[in-house]
């Protein structure tokens, strides 16, 4: 069991499950406000913009936002990924809101148009991916 | 914001209140030892360098990454001291100024008469990468999943974008960690002292694009801490004491940019440069958190050395060495003595207390009356939440 799992304090989190479950069927869940009306991520349980505690999940197969920076590791504190190397990781800053972390295509560019997806890693948990908008 | 917010209500000054005593517990690489020992050999350190018996330093702020599952409540019993006054203090590269001031409240109400501010780590194998994996939930469920690059990959966002934005250059990073290694070189408790060239800067391997080796501190373990008391205490124990002209602190500072350019201190800048009676251009050395050479131009702007976005061009026209224009991180900083964990956030302090003093590790700063110390701490998720900044002054 790697450390991320392993410091876990079982049974808090079930209110994650949608984003989970979202995330296995390649949905994207962003938490959204029913009192306040707006997006946040990463999850919490109380809205960071007027602490309202009843949220609902935004789920989508996709959302467009904008790539504004990323970073070409060259080095992982974990052993799976080091195989991986180099390995492009972007801030995407999403219409809808929020700004989330997500694997990036190598062709996306900063500045430029990016979509973001959901999937489960290895160890269950949801993590997002963006490729570049299709202009059509 | 309410017109009771905004209202401008000064904060009270430190009146007699001291930082004194400034104590390093030696970097290591590595060590065998747990954080308990570091912060205990800094009290140790502090009980010798001020004469003070342990049963008078009746307040204690402790700072540390790996002292758990142990707390500062833990480490009293640990060490035998019984204070009446007790913070833990998780500001992390913010944790200095903000001990600092919780202790100078503290001595001036009259909670305390002496309180010691402590901070430490250990360092291991395993030690940075368990620390990193479980920093909080959402570095551990929302940025370590995605390649575990730890701060390096954080603050590689932060770099790229303000590149790109601001138009610094590698070049610009690497003057400002040239001059902290040329600061360093008289400096005998830097793990780093050896030249480094701009273009070995240039050369060095890449890390997290665009961070490169040579931008990154190197954990380590040790401890730094001082002793926060009234002036007439320090005087009668024939102490070399600095002044508190000023502080301030901030936290989750504009949560609503998309990514961080700006950090709290220009919230809060106006107070602490009026709380001083002082101009920036009064002051006669800085010491910035330097992790990573990004920040501290973050640092140099929101404390109004430049203008925002105008630090590139601020880092062109001035040297930072110790005898030049803008003496910065004057011991050599965290990259050259490396990173202590959470002592990193005293590194600065300790510095610029012992450059008023006149007992710095390496070279002295000429005429230095006034010095300027800033920290930024722990990324939660995609920025720094902690700034904080202290200005401190001869007697």
């Amino acid at each position: 069991m790697s450390s991320q799992t392993s410091n876990k304090t079982a049974g808090n989190d079930g209110w994650l499950k949608p984003a989970v479950d979202a995330a296995a069927r390649g949905m994207i869940a962003i938490r959204r406000c029913a009192r306040c009306g707006r997006n946040h991520y990463p999850p919490r349980e109380i809205c960071p913009f007027c602490l309202d505690d009843r949220l609902d999940w935004e789920i989508s197969d996709r959302a467009n936002g904008v790539m504004l920076a990323q970073t070409v590791l060259h080095h992982s504190n974990e052993e799976k990924f080091r195989a991986r190397l180099p390995l492009r990781v972007g801030l995407v800053h999403l219409q809808c809101g929020p700004t989330v972390v997500a694997f990036v295509d190598d062709r996306c560019i900063p500045g430029s148009g990016v979509m973001v997806s959901a999937r489960l890693d290895e160890e269950g948990r949801p993590v997002l991916a963006a490729v570049p908008q299709q202009r059509d | 914001m309410s017109e009771i917010d905004s209202a401008y209500a000064p904060a009270r000054g430190y009146d007699d209140v001291v930082v004194t005593a400034p104590v390093t517990v030696p970097y290591v690489r590595r060590s065998e030892h747990g954080a308990a020992w570091f912060l205990g050999r800094a009290l140790a350190g502090l009980i010798e360098t001020s004469g003070v018996a342990m049963d008078s330093i009746d307040g204690l702020t402790v700072s540390s990454f790996t002292l758990h599952p142990d707390s500062a409540v833990s480490f009293t019993q640990y060490v035998g001291s019984s204070p009446r006054f007790l913070e833990s203090i998780p500001t992390g590269g913010a944790c200095g100024v903000i001990a600092m001031r919780r202790a100078a409240r503290a001595v001036q109400a009259g909670d305390a008469n002496i309180v010691a501010c402590i901070a430490g780590d250990t360092a291991n194998a395993s030690s940075f990468r368990e620390l990193i994996a479980n920093f909080s939930t959402f570095a551990r469920d929302y940025v370590y999943p995605y390649g575990a690059g730890g701060p390096n990959q954080s603050f590689a966002f932060l770099t790229d974008h303000y590149m790109r934005t601001r138009g610094a250059t590698r070049a610009d990073f690497g003057k400002l960690c040239v001059a902290q290694r040329e600061n360093a070189r008289p400096n005998p408790l830097a793990l780093f002292r050896e030249p480094m060239t701009l273009e070995a800067y240039l050369a060095s391997r890449p890390i997290a694009e665009p961070i490169h080796l040579f931008d990154c501190v190197m954990p380590c373990a040790g401890a730094d801490a001082f002793l926060v008391m009234h002036r007439r205490r320090a005087e009668k124990l024939g102490l070399p004491f600095v002044r508190i002209l000023s502080t301030i602190e901030r936290h989750n500072a504009y949560s609503n940019d998309p990514i961080q350019m700006r950090g709290g201190w220009l919230m809060d800048r106006d107070r602490l440069y009026a709380e001083a009676a002082i101009e920036p251009g009064d002051i006669d050395f800085v010491e910035t958190y330097d992790d990573y050479p990004v920040i501290s131009m973050l640092q140099f702007e929101g404390l109004g050395f430049c203008p925002e976005g105008g630090a590139p061009e601020f880092v062109r026209r001035n040297t930072f060495t110790i005898d030049g224009s803008f003496p910065h991180n004057t011991s050599g900083g965290q990259l050259s003595m490396g990173q202590a964990g959470a002592a990193g956030g005293f590194l600065g302090l300790v510095e610029a207390i012992r450059q008023l003093i006149d007992k710095p590790l390496g070279a002295a700063v000429p005429n230095a009356k006034v010095g300027l110390v800033s920290g930024f701490g722990m990324i939660n998720y995609d920025r720094g939440l902690c700034s904080a900044a202290a200005i401190l002054a001869r007697p």
